[in-house]
């Protein structure tokens, strides 16, 4: 959102692909970070937190007019104005497109209560008691604005028919971590997940072993390593942790598509968290 | 802060001509290349009531999937591309004349995703502060998925209505409007050929260790279009692009000729080649009487107040060996002249705006459209974009007539 993107142009191309869809288009709304890709857009330094979220703020609440208004609308905010702004056709979904947000700071999270309707947690000792906790705290802040969301949780998944056998793989893919990228990674985005010193002369940048292995094997989220049972037993435990919405990220994509549909979803309809039919 | 994961070129902030890698082919011998137009706009070019008859197949053709199905079947009668109409509000009247459309990136990314082989045309505008960066990604992503079959037609926006719909207070004037498209798709170029990150630092764009990739799969890069008609306007369009639309005050071949050598003529002047375009309306039937039945209907039917909001908030006529209209007749200067049935332009300009916009009539027989197209191409133009009233019939009457009587007349390998 930070890099001056027109609410009107968003607005229009959202619009269009959720109506072309039939309805099926949630847009996850960013506050950009990122120095390196606010240098892409020209702009000399990355926002302050206060004013990304500000920004995003007023920028929703003109997707929402320009999504929902039958007529065209007149908007002078403090980061943007539209005269007459209306898109047509607007989206199939009503009353609008699901918005989805994956804000980590308190100021982050009181924005996405506010204005999105599904919201991404983490929990850096990747246990199923913080993600209850965390949960339990976004549910509390949205109540306190009249409103309901649903959680999600960011998995990376390695998944084989027997835990020993995906062992062998995360052993594999943890050897084999990126250094130079994971670095990269680390600074950019440093200054919103972390507050560690990283230090370019330490193996593990400062991060310690575990921390270091989780951001080089699915960035920080949550971990499914393990047998099929495995894994869906560890997705019943976020779901009774309050996980309703899970974006899973494959290290061997195509093989984990397949996956699932061959393994762990019969597996979950089993434990009752999937429709049967 | 510089991307520290690649090398950064400097990438000088010039103004057209410039062609990294050469220009994009867009030379066929004995083809005349045939454009579906408007596919993804209420009523296309049609400012008549006479849409409201049979709204679904006059009117609201572009919505989805009557469009989808107007792609494929274009696709299957063997039009060339697809160029889609840049719409960022409509003129209202009593049909609702282009009051909806398919935007430029979703159209161009859903026809890719329908078709196989079309070529894809989509319209970009310029001066509503959309960052290069951002259209170079979708334009290159959407190249890069279609195999290469994208073209960007780059509007320099004028339309004051869009500039306020986007927050912008007033029109820049057309020397800075042509100056900022200069700028823009010098670096939209540079992002779409460059080899490795760039750092560009220009007067209205500025972008530090930007790239995009994928980049697109077309070499040297994506075919621009462009249909400027003032002497600003193609002195930018032959320094910048390779398919230029033309017209010509008085319709006639001569008129398109004379047209296409001056294009030429600066083209080369900077080293470049263009491809003639032409912007056409039709329609069409077995006999020339039946074709000119519908005209007239359409003609009695002309959406007047459709076309009068068009008249104001366009401040010209596409037209453009004609002057601009006298300043009284345009802009929010403009006297309303509500007594006047023909809006103070006249019935043979009202006429030729609320059937096609200004753009070449093809009205007639198969065998009348084909000599009129073959007169075009003799001319020098050898790109048409086909607008019809009735576009599901239209696609079908090009492959199953038309085309055929190209074929005979060498205009179609």
């Amino acid at each position: 959102v930070g890099y001056e993107f027109h609410p009107l142009l968003m607005a229009k191309i959202t619009g269009t692909i959720n109506y072309v869809s039939g309805g099926r288009l949630g847009v996850n709304i960013v506050a950009a970070h990122d120095p390196v890709d606010y240098a892409q857009f020209g702009f000399e330094q990355a926002r302050t937190p206060a004013e990304r979220y500000e920004i995003a703020d007023e920028f929703t609440t003109l997707l929402k007019y320009l999504w929902t208004s039958e007529h065209p609308i007149d908007f002078e905010g403090d980061y943007f104005r539209t005269r007459g702004g209306q898109i047509n056709p607007r989206p199939a979904s009503k009353p609008r497109p699901l918005l989805i947000n994956a804000a980590g700071s308190d100021l982050g999270i009181d924005y996405a209560c506010r204005q999105c309707d599904a919201i991404f947690i983490s929990a850096r000792d990747r246990t199923q008691e913080a993600y209850a906790a965390m949960a339990e705290k976004i549910h509390s802040t949205a109540a306190s604005y009249g409103r309901k969301v649903r959680i999600c949780a960011m998995c990376y998944v390695v998944m084989e028919d027997t835990d020993e056998k995906a062992a062998e793989t995360v052993n594999w893919l943890a050897d084999e971590v990126d250094i130079d990228a994971l670095k990269n990674q680390f600074w950019r985005n440093k200054p919103v997940y972390h507050q560690d010193q990283g230090e370019a002369d330490d193996p593990y940048l400062g991060l310690g072993l575990d921390w270091f292995r989780a951001r080089g094997l699915g960035m920080g989220g949550y971990q499914l390593f393990g047998s099929y049972e495995t894994v869906a037993d560890q997705l019943a435990g976020l779901h009774e942790a309050g996980v309703e919405h899970v974006a899973l990220c494959f290290f061997d994509p195509n093989k984990g598509v397949q996956q699932m549909g061959e393994h762990v979803i019969p597996l979950l309809r089993e434990r009752g968290l999937r429709a049967t039919s | 802060m510089a991307n520290p994961s690649s090398r950064v070129a400097e990438a000088e902030v010039l103004r057209g001509p410039f062609d990294p890698g050469g220009q994009p082919s867009i030379k066929r011998k004995d083809h005349l290349h045939l454009s579906l137009f408007a596919w993804n706009v209420r009523s296309g070019l049609s400012a008549s009531k006479a849409v409201l008859a049979d709204p679904k197949r006059f009117r609201d053709f572009w919505e989805w999937p009557s469009s989808r199905e107007l792609l494929q079947a274009a696709e299957r009668a063997g039009f060339d591309s697809h160029l889609q109409y840049g719409m960022w509000s409509g003129y209202g009247g009593a049909s609702g004349w282009n009051d909806a459309s398919l935007d430029f990136a979703t159209g161009a990314a859903i026809s890719a995703a329908v078709t196989e082989r079309l070529g894809l045309y989509t319209t970009v505008h310029v001066g509503y502060e959309f960052h290069p960066v951002l259209i170079a990604k979708i334009t290159s992503a959407t190249d890069y998925v279609s195999g290469g079959r994208l073209g960007v037609n780059l509007v320099a926006a004028q339309n004051p209505w869009d500039y306020a719909q986007f927050g912008f207070k007033d029109v820049p004037a057309s020397d800075v409007r042509y100056d900022i498209a200069d700028e823009f798709t010098t670096l939209l170029k540079y992002l779409w050929t460059a080899d490795g990150a760039i750092n560009f630092e220009g007067d209205y764009f500025q972008a530090f260790g930007a790239e995009v990739n994928p980049q697109p799969a077309a070499r040297p890069r994506p075919v621009l279009m462009n249909a400027a008609g003032s002497d600003t306007g193609l002195d930018f369009a032959t320094k910048h692009c390779d398919a230029l639309f033309i017209t010509s005050a008085d319709s006639s071949t001569e008129g398109y000729a004379r047209r296409a050598e001056k294009l030429h003529s600066m083209a080369a002047r900077h080293g470049r080649e263009v491809r003639i375009c032409a912007m056409c309306y039709v329609v069409m039937d077995e006999t020339d009487a039946k074709a000119a039945e519908t005209v007239k209907w359409l003609t009695e039917e002309i959406d007047r107040g459709a076309l009068e909001n068009w008249l104001i908030r366009s401040g010209h006529v596409l037209n453009s060996e004609a002057t601009r209209l006298p300043d009284e007749k345009i802009g929010d200067e403009r006297e309303a002249p509500v007594e006047d049935p023909y809006l103070g332009v006249g019935e043979e300009l009202f006429t030729d705006l609320g059937l096609g916009m200004g753009a070449y009539k093809l009205f007639g027989s198969y065998e009348t459209v084909a000599d009129r197209l073959a007169g075009l191409y003799a001319a020098g133009v050898e790109q048409v974009a086909l607008c019809f009233f009735d576009p599901h019939k239209g696609v079908q009457q090009v492959g199953e007539h038309l085309l055929p009587l190209l074929r005979k007349r060498g205009l179609n390998r």
